[in-house]
This record gives structure tokens, C-alpha cells and sequence, in this order.
């Protein structure tokens, strides 16, 4: 393995002195300064800030990967084009240590490119905080929301599973959906309504929430509790309601009243009293407070959440520029071992499906998880055939894409909430690593059967 | 020779494929080679013959699809096999941003050379090819004979036992071509067996022993250079510093004794040793031009006995 080294820094230097990396620095620094003076926020510094993380930052990240997946690919392929490879595949040379030289050296140069990206991010939500025009207040409120790294709790998971089947068989008995309808479909349908329903409360109703705590309360600590509007079909603009904490055994422990337009992300700080001191649990109940008849909804995903403690921004945003890194290391894999199968434009093309799917499977994911296409009778069996077949492919594509897909990390650091180090350990190691480790198999096993200098 | 051969192919066979697998060319049908230590080898034949896929195949770049082949007793894929390989390909790939040491500091490193002893043959090189001056400036910058010079020190910094060149002297001045010709002899003294591939005859029969033509992926012609350029029933007599009345009695004694009167043509120096001649004398009337230099002694770790080598 002694020749991992020299190609790793002949590689590193071929970035530098072919001004690739030059090149690629330019673009990052134009699309970071640039981006942000072209999008317009809601004119809030939490919107600005929202804008800096997720979209200049997400889409510098989004550049660095195609440019990852460039350079990966050319690392290999562009030295066969050139028929450097042949010169060097005739040393004392495995062809593995060639892989691994070429990808150390890729994974080297977009690291330290999203690390100056996220460098620079840094440097500038910090100078936009200082300079904003703020109430010593509302800065609080800045770092406690934003400018922090807070550990989410999710309130306990209720199952529906048995109640959707019921409900399901009992519509299926009634006649009230289609023979060919398939019963999975409605299952998953039914359970959907429940949830919607169960984070739904009309005038007067109560929606509960139990909360297992990491540790038990501290006195004088604090917490947050954030909640996520859905939208309300009241008429007035705003929907008065109340926050509930119950304790078991121990209902209305603490009461935070609310009016305010049912729409985002809500947050309460709450300050453990002596009642609250000690409790490993307890449970949130809202409370729709208007006297009509509309019904107020919360996101039935993570819509109401308990945050704890207020880690350090700056490592919270370091850890996420890791993940991204680990993300960015598994794309140069794909790279270049698409660049030691197939040739240049071919692994350039192999590669770029793969970056788009990964950007769309949040789509892939909605269509597979929104099941396989129902016959309609207006239709014609080849248009229902070819949406199965569209179906199918998508169902393989998530396959596919299951690896690559995590939550965004700059999506959580942008909310304030923590990318926590044990998470990032289990990413790198039970899904990076060995998804690495399974690509540089495959790309090497093909690259040291494949012929070098063939005439034809 | 009782030796095991350094380079020994039996029937070997290459063929390409398309897409589908489906065979195109033959482009090497039943070649059977035998280099031995010490030796140079010469593989010749016109385009698209046979020489660099043969030449691949010896590298273990491409696989062979029958017969049987052995570099140094083994598989020319093995890694091992290679430490003890120098090749030149036909054009020297050299990465365009690296200049000449870190060229040949690049290719050291792959072989495991490390510090003095590295930077010692990398010195030692330069100066065997004539690149010793170009300092900093980037092989992307050279001239293709400067490139073809780099390319056969970066052939060499292993200090191989079996050189591969593929057309050595293409893209060289006449100096370049007579000094490679004399490290390929300088080679072979020192017991490196070289296999040379070359369009250009006369600097293979300058340097052969033994050559191989080929043809359409077969063996045409194969054995020693001597033997095979040998013309049945032409003899040349020499003879030197003969005035007219000498010359004329010759052939007269000639026609009686053999009943034809020879043709009588004085010898002429060949144009390479004219050229070298004439470039000889114009370097020490107006000194050294830019480009390469004349230096074209062989590097001092390459005439080096084994158990030096090895100190």
C-alpha cells in the first residue's frame, strides 16, 4: 500500500496546478456572496439566517458535489483518456491503491471546500447578528432559536395500525371503495386520516402529546417547546388556544396561553419550577380555545417537539459540514469507480443520475410511499401500464437511493436543533463506511479486470 | 541456454472484442517469443501488426486470450514481476504539470525509493539523458524529444532487468537516436535484456541480435539479425588505400580469374555518423544550444554490479 501516497499527492497536485480547484474556490465564492444578495426572506434576521444555511450554504454544498462527482470521475477516466494510466498501471503498483490514492485525494479537496463554505457562512450569520438592528430581546431569542444547537424530543409514537385495518375492512364491507382497490393502499390511507385527526382539535378539544425525557428535570433549567401549525379552517386570523403540561397524576402543572396566526413554527421557553423539578415525563395538551367551530391542525410529522439545552452553533454547524463531507466522500466513490469502469462522458453521465436522484428522492420517496397506481376505468390498460412500470422504477430507484438519503443537516442547524456527534458517528460508520467500503469493492474489482490500451 | 527466458510467450493470442463480445480483430494470432538475459530484442513489423498489443499484453495491460505467457518466471500482472520492469510506451504519457524531477521522484516512489538513494538516481538519470539543465520548467513545456528523453529515465529508475521500449527514437534528433542506441547496448552489456519495438530499421540493426517481424498478428520472419540479412552467394571483400593502377589491376585479375568484372564502389560512411560528425564539430566551435545536452553516458546506478546494487 506504499503507493497510495504518492498517487494521493500527484493527484492533489494536478487539482491544484491544473487550477481546478482555483476555479471551483471562484465559483463557491460567487455563488456565497452572490446568492443571498439575489433571494428575498421574509425580511425577519431568523429568515435571513434560514436563507444563508439552507439555501447559499445547501446549494455551495450541492455545487461542491457535482464538482465532486466531476473530478472523481476524471481522476480515473481522464488519465486513461490521456493514456497516463498506462504508463502508471505498468509500475509497481496495485490497482486498488491507484482507487484509493485518486478518492483520498478527491474526498482532501471538497472536504476543505465545504469546510471554507461553511467558513464563510459562519463568519457572515455572525456579523448579520451583531450588526442586525435588534432588542436585547429579540437577539435572545436569536441564539436561543437559532444561533444554538438544541436536542430535540419527539413526543411518544402512537400506533394506528390496528385501528386503519378496521376501519379499512369495515369500508371494504361496506362496498365503499373499488373491488381492484388494493387494501394496503387504503390501510395506509386510513392511518394517515387518524394521525391528521389525532394532531387535529376542533373548538373546545384537546390534543395530547407524552413526552419520555432524556433525563430528569432540572430546577431553573429550561426547555422549549415547538410547535408546528398546519393550518386552521377557522375564520379569524388567529386562533387563541392553550399549552397545557400535565405530570402523571398531576394535570395543568403549568398553562401558556396563546393567540397568534395559526401558521409556522411556534416556540414556548418554558423554566422548571419546583413542580416540574425531578419529572423524567409528562404530557403536552393543546387546547382550541376559539368559540367557532374551526378545528386547528399541527404537522403529523415531528409537529410538536420538546428542545433541551443550548449546545455550540459553531460545532453543530462543523458536525453538519462533516456529514456533508461523508456525504461528498460517498459520491467521489461513486465517481471514481464509474471513472475506472466506463469512460469519461459515460461516468460523467453514470454519476450525474445518481447526484440528481439523490437530489429528488424525497419525490421518489412521496411516490413510492403513496403506492402502486390504481386501474381507473377511463383508463387505458397501456397508460396504467406504463404507470406501473413508472412505479416499479421508482420503487427501484429507492432501493437504490436508501444509502444516500439522510435528513439535511443544514436543514437542522438552520432550526437551531443538534447534528449530535453519536448521530454522526452511527452515519459514518454504519452507513458511509460501509457503503464506501462496498462501491471501492465493486470499482476495484471491475477496474483491475478491465484491459488498459485496448485498439478497439 | 539453460537460463530461464526473461520474456517467454508460447502461442499467445489476442483477440478484441465488441460491445457484444463478439471477436473483431485477431490482433495477435500464435506468437511465440524467447528473450534471454543480456539480449536485445527487436519486434518489428509495419502498423497495426502486432507489436504493442504483443508489448501490452508482456505489461499485463491487456489479457491474454490464449497461449501461455511469462515475464521473469511469472504472470505479467504480478506485481512483482513489474518492480523488475522498464517500459517507454510509444509516446511518452507524462503528466503535463510535473517537471522532470518530481517526474521521475513520482515514478521512484512507486518502486519504494526513498531519500538519497532516490534523489542520487534521479540526478544520475537527468544527466544520462541530457535533462539535467531544465530545472523547474514542466514536461507539459518540452519538446517531444525531450519528452521521448524523460520517458526513457522514468523507464529506468528501477533499474530494471527487462527494458521495454516502443519506438525509442521516434520524435529524436540524430544525437538523441545515437545516444539511446548506445544505452541500449550499454544495457544489454550490463546484463538488462531489452525488447525494442521500432519502425525504424536501421536503428534496430544497429542494436538487435535477434529480431521478430510481424504481420497481421503472426510471426513472419524470427532469428538472429545476421542470419536473416544474410544474402546467399553476395560476399563483399574490403580493402582500403588502393591507388588507380592498384584498382585496375584488380578487377582485371578479377574478370580473368572469375569471368566477370565486378562492380567497384567506394565505401561510404553511413549519414548518422556523418551528421554526428558535422554536429561534433559545430558544438566545440560554438558551445552548448538550448534543449538537450550530449551526454548519454549510462547512469552510474545502472552500471552498477548486482551486489553493489543491492549495498
Amino acid at each position: 500500500m506504499h503507493s497510495i501516497f504518492p498517487i494521493y499527492k500527484l493527484t492533489l497536485r494536478s487539482i491544484l496546478r491544473e487550477r481546478v480547484a482555483l476555479s471551483m474556490l471562484a465559483l463557491l465564492a460567487l455563488v456565497l456572496l452572490l446568492l443571498p444578495a439575489g433571494l428575498e426572506t421574509d425580511g425577519t434576521i431568523q429568515g435571513a439566517l434560514r436563507m444563508h444555511i439552507r439555501y447559499s450554504l445547501g446549494f455551495s454544498s450541492f455545487l461542491v458535489a457535482a464538482m465532486t462527482l466531476w473530478v472523481s470521475c476524471a481522476s480515473i477516466a481522464g488519465d486513461l483518456s490521456s493514456k497516463r494510466l498506462q504508463m502508471l498501471l505498468t509500475k509497481s503498483v496495485h490497482r486498488a491503491e491507484v482507487w484509493w490514492g485518486k478518492w483520498l485525494a478527491v474526498v482532501t479537496l471538497v472536504s476543505i471546500l465545504m469546510l471554507i463554505c461553511g467558513g464563510v457562512t459562519y463568519l457572515r450569520i455572525q456579523h448579520m447578528v451583531k450588526t442586525a438592528d435588534l432588542t436585547r430581546a429579540e437577539k435572545a431569542e436569536v441564539h436561543s432559536q437559532f444561533i444554538t444547537a438544541r436536542k430535540p424530543v419527539d413526543a411518544d409514537y402512537i400506533d394506528f395500525s390496528d385501528e386503519a385495518e378496521a376501519m379499512a375492512e369495515a369500508q371494504i364491507k361496506a362496498g365503499a371503495v373499488p373491488e381492484n382497490f388494493p387494501k394496503e393502499q387504503l390501510v395506509s390511507q386510513m392511518e394517515h386520516y387518524l394521525r391528521v385527526s389525532q394532531n387535529a382539535a376542533s373548538a373546545g378539544e384537546f390534543i395530547p402529546y407524552t413526552f419520555q425525557l432524556p433525563h430528569p428535570l432540572v430546577l431553573g433549567s429550561q426547555f422549549q417547546i415547538s410547535y408546528e401549525y398546519d393550518g386552521a379552517s377557522m375564520g379569524n386570523s388567529t386562533a387563541p388556544g392553550a399549552w397545557h403540561i400535565d405530570l402523571p397524576g398531576k394535570q395543568d402543572v403549568q398553562i401558556f396561553e396563546t393567540e397568534e396566526n395559526p401558521y409556522g413554527t411556534k416556540v414556548i421557553e418554558v423554566t422548571v419550577d419546583e413542580k416540574l423539578a425531578g419529572a423524567s415525563n409528562l404530557t403536552l395538551r393543546f387546547e382550541n380555545r376559539s368559540e367557532e367551530s374551526g378545528r386547528v391542525f399541527f404537522k403529523t410529522d415531528q409537529g410538536v417537539r420538546l428542545f433541551f439545552g443550548g449546545g455550540s452553533f459553531s460545532l453543530n454547524l462543523f458536525r453538519a459540514l462533516l456529514l456533508l463531507c461523508g456525504m461528498l466522500a460517498l459520491l467521489a466513490a461513486i465517481g471514481v469507480s464509474a471513472g475506472s469502469v466506463f469512460s469519461l462522458p459515460v461516468a460523467c453521465y453514470v454519476s450525474a443520475v445518481v447526484l440528481l436522484m439523490q437530489s429528488f428522492s424525497g419525490t421518489v420517496e412521496e411516490v413510492v410511499a403513496a403506492g402502486a397506481p390504481v386501474a381507473d376505468q377511463e383508463e387505458s390498460i397501456l397508460t396504467h401500464g406504463i404507470k406501473v412500470f413508472q412505479y416499479k422504477v421508482f420503487e427501484g430507484v429507492l432501493v437504490v437511493l436508501k444509502p444516500l438519503q439522510m435528513e439535511s443537516p443544514l436543514g437542522r442547524v438552520s432550526k437551531g436543533i443538534t447534528v449530535s456527534a453519536g448521530e454522526m458517528s452511527s452515519v459514518f460508520l454504519l452507513r458511509f463506511a460501509p457503503v464506501v467500503l462496498l462501491i471501492s469493492g465493486v470499482g476495484i474489482f471491475l477496474f483491475s479486470r478491465r484491459e488498459i490500451g485496448a485498439a478497439v | 541456454m539453460s537460463e530461464e527466458p526473461v520474456v517467454y510467450t508460447k502461442d499467445l493470442q489476442k483477440i478484441f472484442k465488441d460491445f457484444w463480445r463478439r471477436p473483431r480483430a485477431r490482433a495477435v494470432d500464435g506468437i511465440n517469443l524467447e528473450l534471454h538475459k543480456g539480449e536485445v530484442y527487436g519486434l518489428l513489423g509495419p502498423n497495426g501488426s502486432g507489436k504493442s498489443t504483443t508489448i501490452k499484453v508482456l505489461l499485463g495491460l491487456l489479457h491474454p486470450d490464449g497461449g501461455e505467457v511469462k515475464v521473469l518466471g511469472k504472470p505479467p500482472r504480478d506485481v512483482a514481476v513489474k518492480r523488475k520492469v522498464g517500459y517507454l510506451p510509444e509516446e511518452s504519457y507524462l503528466y503535463p504539470y510535473l517537471d522532470a524531477k518530481e517526474t521521475l521522484r513520482f515514478y521512484a516512489t512507486l518502486f519504494g525509493l526513498e531519500g538519497s538513494m532516490r534523489e542520487k538516481r534521479i540526478d544520475e538519470l537527468l544527466e544520462m539523458v541530457g535533462l539535467s539543465h531544465t530545472g523547474r520548467r514542466r514536461v507539459g513545456e518540452f519538446s517531444k524529444g525531450m519528452a521521448r528523453r524523460i520517458g526513457l529515465a522514468q523507464a529506468l529508475i528501477n533499474d530494471p532487468d527487462l527494458v521495454i521500449l516502443d519506438e525509442p527514437t521516434s520524435g529524436l534528433d540524430p544525437l538523441g537516436t545515437r545516444q539511446v542506441k548506445d544505452i541500449v547496448r550499454a544495457l544489454a552489456e550490463k546484463g538488462k535484456t531489452v525488447l525494442l519495438s521500432s519502425h525504424l530499421l536501421a536503428d534496430v540493426e544497429d542494436v538487435c541480435e535477434r529480431i521478430t517481424i510481424l504481420y497481421g498478428g503472426k510471426v513472419q520472419a524470427s532469428g538472429p539479425i545476421r542470419e536473416l540479412l544474410q544474402v546467399a552467394n553476395h560476399l563483399q571483400i574490403t580493402l582500403k588505400d588502393l591507388d588507380e593502377t592498384q584498382r585496375a589491376r584488380l578487377l582485371d585479375t578479377l574478370e580473368k580469374e572469375l569471368g566477370q568484372r565486378p562492380a567497384l564502389e567506394p565505401t561510404r560512411k553511413d549519414l548518422e555518423s556523418f551528421f554526428l560528425e558535422v554536429v561534433a564539430q559545430a558544438r566545440r566551435e560554438s558551445g552548448e544550444g538550448s534543449g538537450t545536452r550530449a551526454e548519454g553516458q549510462l547512469a552510474g546506478f545502472l552500471t552498477e554490479s548486482e551486489a553493489e546494487g543491492q549495498e
